[in-house]
């Protein structure tokens, strides 16, 4: 394996890492309201900027590696079913705006990301308990995606204007 | 063509922001008070009750999973719900709102709906 494929799994497996510690810490902490999936989803942090300096397939694998050993390490594995196609729609509409608008406006993406993997894990939960009653949770989830989607999302833009060109520089 | 960008995405989180104020206040401060406790598993209703009530306990149980609800002082609530994040449980009680107490991992819903003429059949 040539020394640059190395360098790019070791990068992407310390940032699984980093992407599943702060999954389980964030799980323990004390859930701030009843309302099912309403979470600070601080681990983005690390999908973003996967997404932002790493390719699309590598911000996936980071994504599929960190959601499964989370469901196992911290979580019931049935959470899964709502984790990993929310994860997923969300990466990819994701993936697509930053391809249109780069990673200026990677605050927004964050939010729309946010709001899609809600709304994803709405529409599951609904097919599950096979109510549409469950889609009375969609405005306080919206209204919590959009606040942590600009948290989440801030951190990334600002490691992104400040920092973007050497953290290129060290990843290439 | 940059400050294009930016007004689009700013309007746009600010549209996300007030759909989610706006309808977070819709659905907690609703105009008509609710008159019917609805129990569905699994997708079917299985318990119809009138919110005002006196004291009631519904157990629903099926195979291992178990939920009790609790009907009291008009305000239904999850009293006890053996499923791993008793979420449910923590959620409280609903009264006014038309939020659900959803128990996701046994698929058990408390819906509160607005009168005895919203259902045409009713299983009891």
């Amino acid at each position: 394996m040539s020394r640059l494929k190395i360098k790019r799994v070791v990068l992407c497996g310390i940032l699984m890492a980093v992407a599943l510690t702060i999954f389980v810490l964030e799980a323990q902490l004390p859930p701030i309201t009843p309302i099912p999936g309403i979470k600070l989803g601080l681990a983005n942090i690390v999908t973003l900027f996967a997404l932002a300096f790493l390719s699309p397939k590598e911000a996936f694998l980071i994504l599929f590696g960190r959601v499964v050993l989370g469901a196992i390490f911290a979580g019931a594995p049935s959470t899964l079913l709502y984790s990993l196609p929310g994860g997923i729609f969300c990466l990819l509409v994701e993936m697509m705006l930053i391809k249109c608008f780069g990673t200026k406006f990677i605050w927004g993406i964050s939010v729309v990301g946010a709001v899609v993997h809600n709304l994803t894990q709405l529409a599951v939960a609904s097919m599950v308990t096979k109510t549409s009653e469950i889609f009375w949770y969609a405005p306080p989830l919206l209204l919590s995606g959009a606040v942590t989607g600009l948290l989440t999302g801030f951190a990334v833009w600002y490691l992104c204007e400040r920092f973007g060109e050497r953290i290129r520089h060290l990843i290439k | 063509m940059k400050n294009l960008n930016r007004k689009i995405w700013t309007i746009l989180i600010g549209i996300i922001l007030l759909v989610g104020v706006a309808g977070t206040a819709f659905i907690y401060f609703p105009k008509d008070k609710p008159e019917m406790v609805e129990i569905y598993k699994d997708g079917t209703l299985v318990k119809s009750l009138p919110l005002d009530s006196e004291y009631t306990e519904i157990p629903v149980i099926d195979e291992e999973k178990e939920n009790i609800v609790v009907i009291s002082d008009e305000k239904a609530s999850m009293k006890y719900a053996n499923c791993p994040d008793k979420l449910c449980v923590k959620q409280g009680e609903v009264g006014r709102s038309n939020t659900p107490i959803v128990c996701l991992p046994n698929k058990v819903v408390v819906k509160l709906s607005g009168g005895a003429g919203d259902v045409d059949a009713v299983t009891k």
